[in-house]
Parts: structure tokens; C-alpha cells; sequence
């Protein structure tokens, strides 16, 4: 029976969100990286801790790859994104000598430094620790899973494909997560699709329906394919009938978020009554789970009164493929900050704005 | 904390557990022990049973999501399609078994039989063999470690009564881990004919399958070629090309040149590979012209060639 690790470098952590998925290659490490960079815009501290031992992605997809690790007398130093320090990372990768070389580690050496990652690394005050996980069910779940239970990780957001496939591998995920007592808090479907830039067509390119079934297995509400309901500033497909929310952060001019909802056929409705009740006829429709406008609009429910209570977590969202955010991950970009206008762009931002709805507000 | 990852002398060496490089690893006990050092009987009793095995094939890839498992399942199709030829397919991946949905075989259970497990038969030239197979529910967690891992690859590789088989291809998980380590050490005596190495053309992917490349050359383990699949994508609307996974770094083709490795084809990304996985038929029936079925054949016709090469040069060996 092993001490329980020194509370010190986790105690000033508020929440701990795992990013799992049974499957490999359907997006853990790209999610992470956009929840990262979402909740920082939403002026948020974030860590990530990447716990893939045999490829260590994070570095990369936030251009720190050769970034040295120091040791600090708390422990590790994470690397840190910028002077504010709002994003710290710990990986692997930044312990690799060569960057080439492959990590070729049995399961009992992987536990150890899993347990050392959690234990040693001094993060310091985070509104928000995300932990990238490797694909599967394994040591490295086990062991990060053991290592911060006396930490009452908040959850896991679970990630997987629309193909059966991925669907087939992720539901022995939730499993886990069952077994092992970690809550799940969403499920998002990557790569729902892809918009052809030369025609507009929107092709199904890993197949249909995953997300959907998974959120069905976990018991939690989808919310929608990219096909049929696209968050954006403008149609990126002109003639398909669609709602467009514009949730825009404050801009750097301080101008206020603006909430305002498009039509196709170009008539603006701001936030007001007709807005509430479209909106309501969408849910009816199985349209939307819930919808918020930035910055201090009501949540909006199924058929309630505007003053009706928030509703229940409805924690999913669909992601598109898009080119543009796998160069940015390729090349270390932020691409929640260079993009603010696409549609993978307000995907990623509503499952952050999830997250922040569902995570209490501490008090200091 | 330690550094990572410094060189272990391996478990069976005479400095196992004792070595400098030994303090603070998790098994070093176990080493000092003297267990590593007894070969483990399993290698020579799966020698044996690999007897009837003309070629091995392992498919591998750092990254996860890149496509093994729908290689391996159409590279074991395409070779069925010689009813002469015998192909056995070994899923190795304990977490996510994807094999049996991609072969429509969900479902289907093992049995035992005198001479060991049979493999679940597709047709009757084509024998598969998964973990998924023994999980009552498709929502069992295989939730194990990597010692008990270990076993079950073990008990895969010697206790499966595969009979005459001409190809045997290994699908495995992605990493470098347990199960990587495994199937190389108990096929050691066995020789494997090679490894095909998959990737998409991001950097993400490559910086993990040179990873692997370089994993395969520490075990010294033959490299038969790399494939890129997820290369490019023809939209089935207007026909124009879109990369959805951009080559920012070159690709397979500028990693295949700076390693020196062949590089075995592109496969274009078309959504009926996908719908034809999940519904556990072979894309090579459904989209018989179109470029990713081209290409996978010329991929196979490839790794054939490359196959009986090796097994020449062996015969003349041992001839000479």
C-alpha cells in the first residue's frame, strides 16, 4: 500500500477534466489542446498533463517541442506558454533526448513516472487541470486514475469518431469509466464531417451516427451533427437552412460579446423574444441541448419560461474536420485565436463554454 | 527522478537488476531475482506451432486512429482472394479489439477444441482470432495491466490451432508497450517476416511512426515498407482534391527518404472504407475502382513480393 501522494502540488488545482477514448487517433490530444486554449481565452489558468508516454503529442500542437523541464524546490517547473503563465504543460516529450527515440516501456516503469507526473509537478494555482490520456484501458488509465482520486478529478470528457468502429472501442471506455468512478461529462464527436472548399458539399467522411450512440450509451443528450445545425458568424454552406449563434467574446477593445441569431435568409434577430421562441421550436425539434450567449444572457431550456433554471449538463458537441486546425496543431498555433469566425471554432468554444457552466464558480 | 529512458540490460542479461541504470526501476527486485534470466519455455513451444506458418506480417503504427486494423483486415482479404492460399489474421489489440466489427464477425465466440482454440473462419481460407471474441458484451472493458496482457498474447500465439497457413498478419495496438514487446520476443524464434508501418501524412503521426521505425530497428526487426493512408480526399461531389490531413512536413515520402525506407503507396481517404468497416465488409467488394482499391492491391502485391523474396534468399542459404 503506497503513501498517498504530498497534497501540496495538486491542492491548488479546482478541477481536473481526463480526456479519454478507447480509440486511438480520433482526437484526445487536439480536443485537449482547443479546450486548453478555449478556457484560457475564457480567461482561465489551464495545465495539461499529457500522460501518453509512447507519443507524447501536446508539445507539438502548442509549438514547445525542445522546451527544456527544471526543477524547481516544489518539484518540476511546468513549461510554461507565456509570462501570464495561463497555460502550463507537462509531456513526456520534453524529457526526450531525442525526439525520435521511442519510449519502449513496460507497464510497471509507466506507472512510475505516471504517479511522478502527478505527484511532482509544481502547477501552482490552476482553475483547471486537462489530462491527456493515450488510447485504451490500460496501465496508464490505471495509474493516472489511482494517482488523482484523492484529488476528486472532476470528470471526463470522452472523445470519439461518427464510425462504428471508434463507437465500438469507446463504449468499453465509458465502461471504464464506470468502473472506475469517474464521471462523464460529455461526449464530442470529431471529425463529423468535412465541407468540400471548392463546392461546399459536407461529406460524412468517417461515417455517421457515433456520436449520437455513444451519448445514447452514456445517457447524456447530443446535441447535433455538423451537418444539420452549424454554429458560426456566417453560412458556410449558403443554401442549406441553418442557425447561426454568434458568441463572440469580449474583443480587444473591450466591445461587449454579442449573441445574435441569423437566419438564411439574412434577417437578424437579436436577443429578444422571437429569438427565445425559435429557439424553442429548434430544442423541440432535437435541434439543441442548451444554448448561451456570451456574456450574460440566461440559459436557454427545452419549452421553460425565460426564467426557467438552467437546464441539466447536456454536455456534447460535434467538432468538423478542418484542415486549418490540424496545420495549426502542426505548427503550434493557437487556433482558437486565429480563427474566430469558423464553424470549428463556436464547436469548440461551446464545449468549453459546457465545461465552465458545469464547473461551480469557487469562491475565493 | 529518474532520467528517461536510460538503457536497461535487459532482463535476462547477467547485469539485470544490478546495473547502474537498474536503481529505481519498478523491476528491479524482480531482475536481481534471477527471473529474467530463464528463457520463457512459451518461445520454443510457440516456435514449434509457428512451423506452419509460412510468412508474418506485423502491422504496426506509433499513432493510434491511423488505419492498421483496416489494413490488416483488407491486406488479410486480399490475399484470401487466392482460394489456394491460407491466411490467418491475429488481433493483438487487448483494449480495443477492432477486428471482429471490421470483418463482420461481432459476436462470434471461440471454441475449444483437442488441439487448442479455433480462430473464428470469415471464409474458409480466412481464419481470425481477437480478444473481442471472448467479451460476453460489446461493452466489457478489458481493463488489465500489462503483465496479464503479456499472457493472453502468449496464449494467442501458442495455443491457437491456426493449422497450414501461408500469411499470418498481426494487427497490434498503437504505442511501443507490452504488447509490442511481446509479440516480438515470442515470435524471436520464429522469425517474422517484416513490419508495415502505417501513418496519415500529418506530423503528428510521423513523429510517432519514426518512433516506431526506430523501435523496429532496435529489435531488429525487418521493415517491409510504411503506407500513408488518409492521403488526400476526392470529393464524391465536385471530384476536386482536398488534403483534410495536410503533409505540413513532407509526409510519409520525405520521412521515407531521410530514413531510408521504402515507401509502399498513398491511400487516398474515400468515406466507403469507413462505412464498409462498420458494416464488416470488404471495401474491395463495394468500391471495386475505386483509387484506395487500386492502391491497397498494389500495397499487397508489394508485401507478397517482398515475402518471397525473403523466403528465397533463405532457401539459398540454407542450400548453400
Amino acid at each position: 500500500m503506497e503513501a498517498a501522494a504530498e497534497p501540496g502540488n495538486l491542492a491548488g488545482i479546482r478541477h481536473i477534466i481526463l480526456v479519454l477514448s478507447g480509440k486511438g487517433g480520433v482526437g484526445k490530444s487536439t480536443i485537449s489542446t482547443e479546450l486548453a486554449l478555449a478556457l484560457r481565452h475564457a480567461g482561465k489558468k489551464v495545465g495539461i498533463l499529457d500522460v501518453d508516454l509512447c507519443g507524447p503529442s501536446i508539445p507539438r500542437m502548442f509549438g514547445a517541442q525542445g522546451r527544456a523541464v527544471h526543477q524547481c524546490d516544489r518539484g518540476w517547473a511546468p513549461v510554461f506558454l507565456d509570462r501570464e503563465q495561463s497555460i502550463s504543460l507537462m509531456s513526456v516529450g520534453f524529457l526526450l533526448e531525442k525526439p525520435d527515440e521511442a519510449v519502449v516501456w513496460r507497464g510497471p516503469k509507466k506507472n512510475a513516472l505516471i504517479k511522478q507526473f502527478v505527484s511532482d509537478v509544481a502547477w501552482g494555482e490552476l482553475d483547471y487541470l486537462v489530462v491527456d490520456t493515450p488510447p485504451g484501458t490500460s496501465d496508464e488509465h490505471m495509474a493516472t486514475i489511482e494517482a488523482l482520486r484523492p484529488y476528486q478529478p472532476l470528470g471526463a470528457l470522452v472523445v470519439t469518431t461518427p464510425q462504428a468502429v471508434s463507437v465500438g472501442d469507446v463504449r468499453r471506455e465509458l465502461t471504464f469509466c464506470r468502473k472506475t468512478g469517474v464521471r462523464v461529462m460529455g461526449v464530442v464527436e470529431n471529425m463529423s464531417g468535412f465541407t468540400c472548399p471548392h463546392c461546399t458539399e459536407c461529406t460524412s467522411v468517417f461515417s455517421r451516427g457515433g456520436g449520437e450512440e455513444l451519448a445514447r450509451l452514456a445517457g447524456v443528450p447530443f446535441l447535433g451533427e455538423c451537418s444539420k445545425l452549424v454554429l458560426g458568424s456566417r453560412p458556410p454552406i449558403p443554401s442549406l437552412p441553418w442557425v447561426g449563434l454568434t458568441s463572440v467574446p469580449p474583443g480587444p477593445e473591450g466591445e461587449e460579446g454579442m449573441g445574435a441569431v441569423s437566419l438564411s435568409r439574412r434577417t437578424t434577430a437579436t436577443c429578444g423574444s422571437s429569438t427565445r421562441a425559435l429557439l424553442k421550436a429548434l430544442y423541440g425539434h432535437g435541434w439543441f441541448g442548451c444554448v448561451r450567449f456570451w456574456p450574460a444572457e440566461p440559459m436557454l431550456g427545452a419549452g421553460g419560461a425565460d426564467t426557467a433554471p438552467p437546464p441539466p449538463l447536456c454536455p456534447a458537441g460535434s467538432v468538423p474536420l478542418d484542415p486549418e486546425l490540424t496545420r495549426s496543431l502542426e505548427e503550434g498555433h493557437d487556433f482558437i485565436r486565429e480563427f474566430p469566425g469558423s464553424p470549428t471554432f463556436a464547436a469548440l468554444t461551446s464545449i468549453a463554454r459546457r465545461i465552465l457552466d458545469a464547473t461551480p464558480t469557487c469562491l475565493p | 527522478m529518474e532520467e528517461v529512458p536510460h538503457d536497461c540490460p535487459g532482463a535476462d542479461s547477467a547485469q539485470a537488476g544490478r546495473g547502474a541504470s537498474c536503481q529505481g526501476c519498478p523491476n528491479q527486485r524482480l531482475c536481481a531475482s534471477g527471473a529474467g534470466a530463464t528463457p520463457d519455455p512459451a518461445i520454443e513451444e510457440i516456435k514449434e506451432k509457428m512451423k506452419t506458418v509460412k510468412h508474418k506480417i506485423l502491422v504496426l503504427s506509433g499513432k493510434g486512429g491511423v488505419g492498421k486494423s483496416t489494413f490488416s483486415a483488407h491486406l488479410a482479404h486480399g490475399l484470401a482472394e487466392d482460394e489456394n492460399t491460407q491466411i490467418a489474421l491475429l488481433d493483438i489489440d487487448i483494449c480495443g479489439p477492432s477486428i471482429p466489427k471490421i470483418m463482420g464477425l461481432e459476436g462470434e465466440q471461440v471454441h475449444q477444441s483437442g488441439s487448442g482454440w479455433s480462430p473464428v473462419y470469415v471464409e474458409d481460407n480466412l481464419g481470425v482470432m481477437s480478444v473481442g471474441f471472448l467479451l460476453s458484451s460489446p461493452d466489457d472493458a478489458v481493463i488489465w495491466r500489462g503483465p496479464k496482457k503479456n499472457g493472453m498474447i502468449k496464449q494467442f500465439l501458442r495455443d491457437v490451432d491456426w493449422g497450414e497457413v501461408d500469411y499470418l498478419i498481426v494487427d497490434t495496438p498503437p504505442g511501443t508497450s507490452d504488447e509490442h514487446l511481446s509479440v516480438v520476443q515470442y515470435l524471436a524464434a520464429a522469425r517474422i517476416d517484416g513490419a508495415v508501418i502505417i501513418t496519415t501524412p500529418q506530423e503528428v503521426s510521423l513523429q510517432d511512426v519514426r518512433k516506431e521505425i526506430n523501435f523496429c530497428r532496435k529489435v531488429k526487426l525487418p521493415i517491409i515498407g510504411v503506407v500513408e493512408n488518409m492521403s488526400g480526399f476526392i470529393c464524391p461531389k465536385c471530384k476536386k482534391e482536398s488534403q483534410i490531413f495536410p503533409p505540413t512536413t513532407g509526409g510519409a515520402e520525405l520521412m521515407c527518404q531521410d530514413l531510408e525506407v521504402p515507401l509502399l503507396g498513398r491511400v487516398p481517404l474515400d468515406p466507403l472504407i469507413g462505412k464498409n468497416c462498420d458494416k464488416g465488409q470488404s471495401f474491395f467488394i463495394d468500391a471495386p475502382d475505386s483509387p484506395a482499391t487500386l492502391t491497397y492491391r498494389s500495397i499487397i502485391q508489394r508485401i507478397q513480393e517482398f515475402c518471397d523474396l525473403r523466403q528465397s534468399e533463405e532457401e539459398n542459404l540454407i542450400n548453400s
